[in-house]
This record gives C-alpha cells, sequence and structure tokens, in this order.
C-alpha cells in the first residue's frame, strides 16, 4: 500500500493518503494509451460514485439536501495518481484517497449511528464497493444505496455502450470490493423498478442520537426498531437538544427500500409526542412491487383460468353488434 | 408457455367464446396455460364501456368482475408502469408512430414492457412494437384471429 500526504493550503490538516485504484477493461479505446472520450467521463463518474457513496453511508442519503459537512467532502477528494496500460484492453486508473479515520474524525466520535455504517480505516472506495455488491446481490433490504444512488450506477449504461466491460476495484479492502457491468447496471435498473414512491409520514418514538454536524437523528420507536432521519427544516437541529432522550414525533418525507421497508425520514418537523400521537409509534412501511410472475402462476391443480372464462359472458348480442362495440372501444 | 397479457378485444373475445377465440384456442392452447391471463388496468375501464354501450344486465356485469378477480390486473400506477409509460411515450412521439394518439394503447404497452409479457392483440397500432427490443407481441387479424406478418 502506498501513501502519501496533501496539504493543498499552508492552514489545511495534513492528510495521509491510501492508493486506491480502478481497473478498467473493455473491448476497445483502453490499453496504455486510452481515449480520453472515454476516460474523461469515467473519471467524472467514479469521483461522482465516490461522493454519492460517501454521502449515503454518512448521511443515509446520497443526495442529502442542505449543508454537508467538510469532513465528507475531503472523504471523497480523489486524487488523480495517473495510470498503466495491461495489454490493449485494461487501464488501471490510480488515485489517492484519505481514510475516514483521517478525514472525518469527528464523525466517529459521535454514538455510531448504525450499526453497519463506515469503519475508520477504510475510503470512498470501500462505501461505493459494498453499495455495488448489495446491488449485484439485489439486497432490497439495503442500507447501502437509495434511488439516487442506484440512478447513479444505472447511469453506466452509457459507458458500457461505449465499450467498457467492465470496472473493478481490485485494492479495495476485502469484501468491499465491489464492480461495475452490464449485470450490475440492469440489476441497478431493476431495484430502481422495484423502490416504492417516497410519502409524507409521521413517527413517534424516543429522540436516541443527535449528530448534529450530519444533521442526522435516531429515534427508537420500540424495542430494538428504529428509524433514522435526516433533518432537513428551517431551523438548526441543535434547537432541538433538549429532546434527547425524550419521546417526539417527527414528520416529513419517508424514503423506502425496494423491499417497501422504510430507508429513512428526510424530517421537517420535530416536535414533542402528544398523547395522540401514540398510533404513530410504529414503522411505515410502503406496499413492495407486485411480482406479476408469480401472481400469474396456478398453484398445483388449480385449473385453468383460460379454460374458465372462455365462453363465461353469453353471447346475447349479435356478431355484428359485438363487432361494432369492439371497433368503438380505442 | 410465455406470460400473456390480453389487449381489451381479445379478452372479450375470449369471453364471447367467439370464432376468433375458438381459432385463438387452436393456435395458443391458452385454455391448456399453467398461468393466468394477464391484463392491463385500462382494460377494466374499457369492458366496463363495453358492457354499458351493450346495455348488459346485472348477471352479465357480475360475470365481467369475476374475470376479473380470476386475471392478473396490471396497475398503471405501479411505478414500474409509469417508467415504461413515459419510455414508450416519448419513442412513440418521436418515431411518429399512431400509438402515441392512443394512450390507452400506451399504458397497455407499458404493462407489456413493465411485465416482460407477450402481448395478444388485435390492434395494428401495435405494429412498430414488434421491431422495438424487450417487447414481445403478437397481433392478430381481427377476422381470421392469424397472426399478422
Amino acid at each position: 500500500m502506498v501513501t502519501g500526504s496533501l496539504s493543498g493550503h499552508p492552514r489545511r490538516r495534513i492528510l495521509n493518503l491510501i492508493e486506491r485504484s480502478f481497473r478498467v477493461e473493455g473491448t476497445e479505446g483502453l490499453g496504455p494509451l486510452p481515449r480520453a472520450g472515454l476516460i474523461a467521463p469515467l473519471l467524472s463518474n467514479l469521483q461522482e460514485s465516490l461522493r454519492d457513496s460517501v454521502r449515503m453511508g454518512f448521511l443515509h442519503s446520497s443526495r442529502a439536501r442542505g449543508r454537508v459537512p467538510t469532513a465528507l467532502k475531503a472523504a471523497a477528494e480523489l486524487r488523480f495518481l495517473g495510470h498503466e496500460g495491461q495489454g490493449d484492453d485494461v487501464t488501471v486508473l490510480h488515485f489517492k484517497v484519505p481514510s475516514f479515520a483521517d478525514a472525518a474524525p469527528k464523525l466517529f466520535r459521535q454514538q455510531r449511528l448504525w450499526d453497519d455504517g463506515p469503519k475508520p480505516e477504510e475510503t470512498a472506495f470501500e462505501l461505493f464497493g459494498a453499495a455495488l455488491n448489495a446491488v449485484a446481490s439485489c439486497r432490497a433490504d439495503s442500507d447501502a444505496f437509495d434511488r439516487d444512488l442506484l440512478r447513479r450506477i444505472g447511469s453506466y449504461r452509457t459507458l458500457l455502450k461505449r465499450g467498457i466491460g467492465q470496472i473493478a476495484m481490485p485494492d479495495a479492502l476485502p469484501g468491499r470490493r465491489g464492480q461495475i457491468d452490464a449485470a450490475v447496471v440492469a440489476a441497478a435498473d431493476d431495484l430502481i423498478a422495484a423502490t416504492p414512491r417516497s410519502r409524507r409520514v409521521r413517527i413517534a418514538g424516543r429522540l436516541d442520537v443527535m449528530a448534529v454536524s450530519q444533521s442526522v437523528i435516531k429515534l427508537e420507536v420500540g424495542p430494538n426498531l428504529f428509524a433514522t432521519a435526516r433533518w432537513e427544516g428551517e431551523e438548526p437541529i441543535d434547537k432541538f437538544k433538549d429532546f434527547i432522550n425524550r419521546d417526539v414525533v417527527i414528520e416529513g418525507l419517508g424514503v423506502f427500500r425496494p423491499s417497501g421497508a422504510l430507508l429513512r425520514v428526510d424530517a421537517d418537523a420535530l416536535a414533542p409526542e402528544s398523547p395522540a400521537d401514540s398510533f404513530f409509534r410504529t414503522l411505515p412501511t410502503a406496499a413492495a412491487a407486485r411480482d406479476y410472475h408469480k401472481l400469474a402462476r396456478l398453484k398445483p391443480g388449480e385449473p385453468s383460468v383460460y379454460a374458465q372464462i372462455l365462453g363465461s359472458i353469453p353471447a346475447e348480442e349479435s356478431d355484428e353488434e359485438f363487432e361494432a362495440a369492439l371497433a368503438n372501444l380505442r | 408457455m410465455p406470460f400473456f397479457l390480453l389487449d381489451t378485444a381479445i379478452l372479450l373475445h375470449w369471453t364471447r367464446a367467439s370464432r376468433q377465440a375458438r381459432l385463438i384456442e387452436e393456435q395458443f392452447q391458452l385454455s391448456r396455460s399453467t398461468l393466468r391471463p394477464l391484463i392491463c388496468e385500462v382494460s377494466l375501464g374499457e369492458m366496463l364501456a363495453f358492457s354499458q354501450s351493450l346495455n348488459w344486465g346485472a348477471a352479465k356485469r357480475q360475470r365481467l368482475t369475476d374475470i376479473e378477480r380470476r386475471v392478473v390486473v396490471v396497475d398503471i400506477s405501479d411505478r414500474r408502469v409509469l417508467e415504461a409509460y413515459a419510455g414508450l411515450s416519448t419513442l412513440a412521439r418521436r418515431s411518429g408512430w399512431s400509438l402515441f394518439r392512443g394512450k390507452n394503447d400506451l399504458w397497455v404497452g407499458a404493462a407489456v414492457r413493465a411485465t416482460s409479457s407477450h402481448l395478444l392483440t388485435m390492434d395494428r397500432d401495435f405494429t412498430p412494437l414488434r421491431d422495438v427490443d424487450d417487447f414481445a407481441v403478437t397481433i392478430l387479424d381481427a377476422n381470421t384471429a392469424l397472426p399478422l406478418t
């Protein structure tokens, strides 16, 4: 592992950087002299993907509105080292990137917001890799992506059409190495299609955690039942610090996973819980997308529906009347 | 056997056991299928309109309701259908297809795309979809019920 340091500004803290790379394989335009028209959009897309993944990891929202902590911007800051070609069909792009412990140490001093969150030794690459792995496995209940990050992954379709076959992450930490290929892009499309529409929700529970710098709160709705919310209200979130450990109710846009389970709330209202709010002490769900093929399959031994409905409506009108009515349908 | 999505006219012929329905059965052996037919939600409205235009009585309308319970109705509010509608509408408008003007046709096409099913129809406006990737469409002649070539 190669490490280096970066100080872009005299007052800026020096970050230790770790080397990471993307291995790009394709049919044409790669190798030691890759086509600029292929590499330029790829670099841009990879940078944006890493930013989205970092926001997703720390904020539970890949396109969080409002102020994004400077530390998170630094954590997704890529420095391009250079590239090398392997044959005519592989280009390896080398970067340096800070670890989260280095870029965002304050975030790790706060109480952890969720168990499977970013780890200090990881980088933006590991979060992106985890998201790609979750998509490849079609994990409909994953915390690693939301609809916007799925769209970002789907946007690689354009690059795949231009001749790139696979983008791998050979030196990310084991278990967090993802890859982009046609199957992953197709899986992202399927997950987008299955994700229920966001809707306004109201949830009551004990305010368990407030991470001020991330504008993230965690509500204990019931025993071992938590809702995560990103604060998007007009007032600063620390205005509500006296509510910690008290029963509150939040309102906002509920964002769901493809499974229909709640991913997060983009909250814009927070108030003490009233007796009438006990109804809302539950995690809202959205109806998961219907599996039409499953619904269409008859149970073993069930009689044919086609046979049952064939001729089930008596033909009392003449053929001419029937045809005329059909002709007027559309 | 593919997952067939029946257009409204095909379903109405089928429930009437018309001459065309018998010809369809000869070709596709649908009554042996272990799958339920799929229909697009807009077909429910069209079948109701059809029943009113022929002044069907309560008993026949009840049979129509029974059929709705046996088939799989593809909801047009389903996000996958909405997205397929947007894509198909844009394609049809840009290509100048008559399909663009028949909004119910677009919903039916979107339901087919979203469910990866095979459309059985007698509507020739669907002809261009036979050349589009990801669409499986069989258009039957309204009189002979034979597939159009």
